[in-house]
């Protein structure tokens, strides 16, 4: 297992109230996928956060561990954690508009994962990237490189932000929503994606996500959740297949 | 690009004109006819009498008038000053860049002030320095820039340290080039300080919702997760972000100088375009206003062109159509 | 319909009472105007009473000790000059010569609302002493009664300025909001056209077109035309952004149906929703017309003399001597300030609770 989480809990700082996250436990091996659902707002974002210290202002972890290739992240002081973001652990985000800084095009933005982790110079991340960019399917690499963010079509966009994630060479990437900003057709393209960089790379995926069918073609296990506790988990197939919980029953006839 | 600007241009040279147009003929009813001051006057040669009845058409009607000196403009003639016996071109130079060093001055030390002060706010957001910054820029946003000049005027004569007034010490022409500077340096602190108080305020209040805006956004969040280091996240990619809509301040807040500095200009007898512009007005010095008021209109216009020309370079989503 | 907007109101209302900030700034200007409205009553002498033998006299001193130490009635000795080495006025106390304060005394005639006559004021000395509780100006004028009387001219040009401008604004805007097309582009243009003229010196240049011999009423209206002249074009692209936001909603379009004539649409459909952004918008505004009367007086170009306006109250301060040695000249600022301020925090607090989509960072 190179991702564990123990009964990891998140609140609200000085709210007494119900947790956001409360008690969740799950673990994810290696080039394995584990896929998060549930409703919007039932902490599946939240949960894949607080292992990276990403969590919002005023929101803390109360309890639990999260280990990552034996370390508890939780208890490593954020200077140190820098080192495990992008490099060890990647996060794709789920609008690619929204997540990339408009103001600077696609080839510095991996750019700066490259020379940020790697040190590595200018002619060297160049070639990297583009190397990166088409691994992701992306055949006018050069062009991309040279685009800012709006100028690309969503499709593109995602891939490109898939690519970004890559650049650090991680062990486990954290996907958040990765085909909801995109259209159907090319939900297939970033589907064949992962598995192929599955099988290469030998990678690890923690896909959030409310569309089960993504979930039955992709992941290998899942973990549902419902406000912020874990209801049901298991293998895909079983899960799937023969849901034990009103809930999980009740997101599958929802058509996710 | 360039369509752009001329369209702008298109629009507000004629608002100026119509606006020339209206003073010109009011001043010209009420002040009286302006050849026959000027043929009174003992001071003013009867050639240069005659020179100039045949540049502005002098003893034709004023409409006509109007249209003379505005045709003269494009050659850069601006006319006769009654009050300082000179062409106005000589006049209005020297003011011209005075009006601008005290602007620019003023400009610079708003935004090296301002635009740190705002950023600190953001990242120490609801702090108690947070707010005590949010306190003092809602009295200096509030202070009338021309009370605060009058009120430093009270505070240097008392302490004695500062020049009060004027541009120049009047022993400048004997100083060395350093001590030029320092003097020069000097007499800017007063007007200087007086015109950017406000604009501080303003303009750090502006940055820091800005900052805030920015710092919640997804790419911040993307940045940190990239494993960038923090100074990293917030010098390169939130201040970036923050500061671009402000682009568009510097120009109309070249602008809006002018018009600020002019009142500076008059308490701190800052020799510049807007004291100029008082003394033509209350000597009727017709030629001298319209001059002065054309010079303020388009130096405004500027400012402002500048400013959209700025965000349009800066933005790249403005900038780049999109490709795809 | 009308039920909703009410209690939309009182909702809003109380959230404003609840900003102490606010509310005291509301007091503040209050006392502001009633001052300026009850100056009469409320200062011991008229904007024009002079002694030259009081010229630049620093504040009167309220003694309520005499000589021996003794507690007694508050009051106020006579104060005589003399010239120092550097030519400077020095005032001394004449112990010899005192004043008690009274309180309802009959003091210089005014008449209110023109036509009854009165020499009630609040407080005062007899004749022979002064009292002037914030100091005195070149001629001897009593400061406090002439920042009292100044006080009617600085904050009504305010709102009269702001009035006009604001129908003016109203018209245009309105108009160019629910037309649309053309209609808007034109306005528009011709908005853009004013607001690209630099303010101070298109006041300047107005100012010099009018004519000397116009009287003080005539100077104090132009001053007000001129001011909105200049500030209707920013009123008016506001409105007419909330106008042409508005335009599309059901409302209009239902109206419309039932052949309510367009202007009938705008004036009673339209325009009053852009109600709260209108008061946001005038409340800060009026601090602009408020200023920009100060500089033009101060420079010599508004209210003359004798009339009293905060404005030319401060023109005394312009050269350095006086500055230095009568500093008490300068309080006519402070006034400004604290008006400029109230205003600026009221509209602001307006702003934060009649527009909860603005994110209160």
């Amino acid at each position: 297992m190179i991702y564990q989480v123990e009964n990891l809990t998140v609140r609200v700082n000085d709210n007494g109230g119900k947790p956001l996250v409360n008690n969740v436990s799950f673990s994810i091996g290696s080039g394995e996928i584990v896929a998060l659902v549930g409703a919007s707002g039932s902490g599946k974002t939240t949960t894949a956060l607080a292992g990276l210290g990403l969590l919002a202002d005023g929101l803390i972890v109360a309890s639990g561990r999260v280990l990552f290739e034996g370390d508890d992240l939780l208890k490593i002081p954020p200077v140190q954690l820098r080192r495990f973001r992008g490099r060890r652990i990647a996060v794709v985000f789920q609008e690619p508009l929204y997540a990339f800084d408009p103001l600077f095009t696609i080839g510095a933005q991996i750019d700066e994962v490259l020379e940020v982790h790697f040190g590595a110079h200018a002619a060297e991340r160049k070639d990297k990237a583009l190397a990166l960019l088409k691994r992701c399917g992306i055949e006018e690499a050069e062009r991309v490189y040279r685009s800012y963010p709006h100028q690309l079509s969503g499709g593109l966009r995602q891939r490109a932000m898939i690519a970004q994630a890559l650049a650090g060479e991680p062990k486990l990437i954290i996907a958040d929503e990765p085909t909801s900003s995109i259209d159907v057709t090319l939900q297939a393209k970033v589907l064949e994606l992962f598995q192929q960089l599955r099988k290469e790379l030998n990678l690890s995926i923690l896909l959030i996500t409310h569309d089960l069918g993504l979930v039955r073609h992709l992941a290998d296990r899942v973990v549902v959740l419902r406000q912020g506790e874990i209801v049901e988990q298991g293998r895909v197939g079983h899960v799937l297949t023969a849901p034990r919980h009103v809930y999980t029953q009740q997101l599958m006839a929802a058509g996710g | 690009m360039v369509k752009y600007i001329l369209k702008r241009l298109l629009i507000a040279f004629p608002m100026l004109l119509v606006m020339a147009l209206l003073t010109f003929v009011l001043m010209q009813k009420t002040a009286g006819n302006y050849y026959d001051l000027l043929k009174m006057d003992p001071r003013v040669s009867p050639e240069t009498v005659e020179r100039y009845v045949r540049l502005y058409q002098l003893d034709r009607p004023v409409l006509v008038q109007f249209l003379s000196w505005a045709k003269n403009l494009f050659r850069l003639e601006f006319g006769y000053s009654f009050y300082y016996n000179i062409p106005v071109k000589n006049v209005i130079a020297g003011r011209l860049l005075n009006t601008f060093i005290l602007s620019f001055a003023s400009i610079l030390v708003t935004w090296l002030i301002a635009i740190p002060l705002g950023t600190f706010a953001a990242l120490n957001r609801n702090r108690f320095w947070d707010r005590f910054i949010q306190t003092c820029s809602y009295f200096a946003l509030s202070t009338p820039s021309f009370f605060l000049a009058m009120l430093l005027l009270y505070l240097g004569s008392r302490s004695g340290w500062i020049p009060l007034g004027g541009m120049r010490s009047a022993h400048y022409a004997e100083l060395s080039l350093a001590g030029k500077c320092f003097d020069l340096l000097g007499h800017l602190i007063i007007p200087v300080a007086a015109l950017s108080v406000a604009s501080i305020g303003a303009l750090q209040r502006i940055m820091r919702g800005n900052m805030l805006e920015v710092l919640g956004q997804q790419y911040i969040l993307t940045a940190r997760a990239k494993g960038l280091p923090e100074h990293r996240v917030i010098f390169r990619h939130a201040l970036r972000n923050a500061l671009n809509p402000l682009v568009t301040l510097l120009g109309y807040e070249f602008s809006s100088l002018l018009s600020g500095a002019a009142l500076i200009e008059i308490i701190c007898s800052w020799p510049g375009l807007g004291s100029l512009m008082l003394t033509a007005v209350r000597s009727k010095d017709v030629y001298l206003v319209m001059a002065s008021f054309m010079m303020g209109g388009v130096l405004f216009l500027i400012g402002n062109l500048l400013a959209d020309i700025l965000l349009a370079r800066l933005d790249p989503r403005i900038r780049y159509e999109r490709l795809s | 319909m009308k039920d909703y907007h009410k209690s939309e109101f009182q909702i809003a209302l109380g959230s404003f009472l609840r900003n102490r900030a606010a509310v005291v700034c509301l007091w503040v200007l209050g006392l502001l105007y009633a001052g300026a409205i009850f100056a009469d009553f409320l200062a011991p002498y008229s904007y024009q009473n002079e002694d030259r033998d009081y010229s630049y006299c620093e504040p009167t001193r309220v003694h309520v000790r005499d000589e021996e130490g003794r507690w007694q009635r508050p009051f106020v000795y006579g104060m005589t000059v003399s010239f120092d080495q550097y030519h400077k006025r020095v005032y001394q106390e004449d112990r010899a010569r005192k004043y008690p304060v009274e309180f309802f005394v009959q003091g210089d005639e005014y008449r209110p609302l023109g036509l009854l006559s009165s020499k009630l004021r609040l407080f005062g000395v007899a004749p022979e002493g002064r009292i002037h509780v914030l100091g005195a100006d070149s001629r001897g004028r009593d400061l406090f009664s002439r920042i009292l009387y100044g006080g009617r001219i600085s904050l009504s040009i305010g709102l009269l300025g702001v009035a006009i401008s604001f129908s003016i604004g109203l018209l245009v805007g309105g108009i160019a909001g629910y037309y649309g097309g053309r209609v808007d582009n034109i306005l528009m243009r011709v908005c853009e056209m004013f607001m690209m003229v630099p303010g101070f010196y298109l006041l300047l240049a107005l100012r010099s077109v009018v004519p000397a011999n116009f009287n003080s009423m005539q100077v104090y209206i132009s001053i007000v035309v001129i001011l909105s002249f200049i500030g209707w074009a920013g009123l008016a692209r506001i409105i007419r952004g909330m106008c042409l936001s508005l335009r599309e909603r059901e409302f209009v379009l239902a109206a419309k149906s039932m052949g309510v004539s367009d202007l009938g649409i705008i004036v009673k459909h339209v325009l009053p929703h852009t109600i709260s952004y209108s008061i946001i918008a005038v409340m800060l505004s009026i601090p602009g017309y408020i200023l920009a009367e100060s500089a033009l007086s101060l420079i010599g170009l508004g209210i003359q003399d004798p009339y009293a306006s905060w404005g030319n109250l401060l023109s005394e301060a312009m050269g350095i001597l006086q500055i230095q040695f009568a500093p008490w000249i300068l309080i006519p600022g402070l006034f400004i300030l604290v008006t400029v301020m109230c205003f600026n925090v009221i509209g602001d607090c307006l702003r934060d609770v009649l527009d909860p989509k603005i994110k209160k960072l």
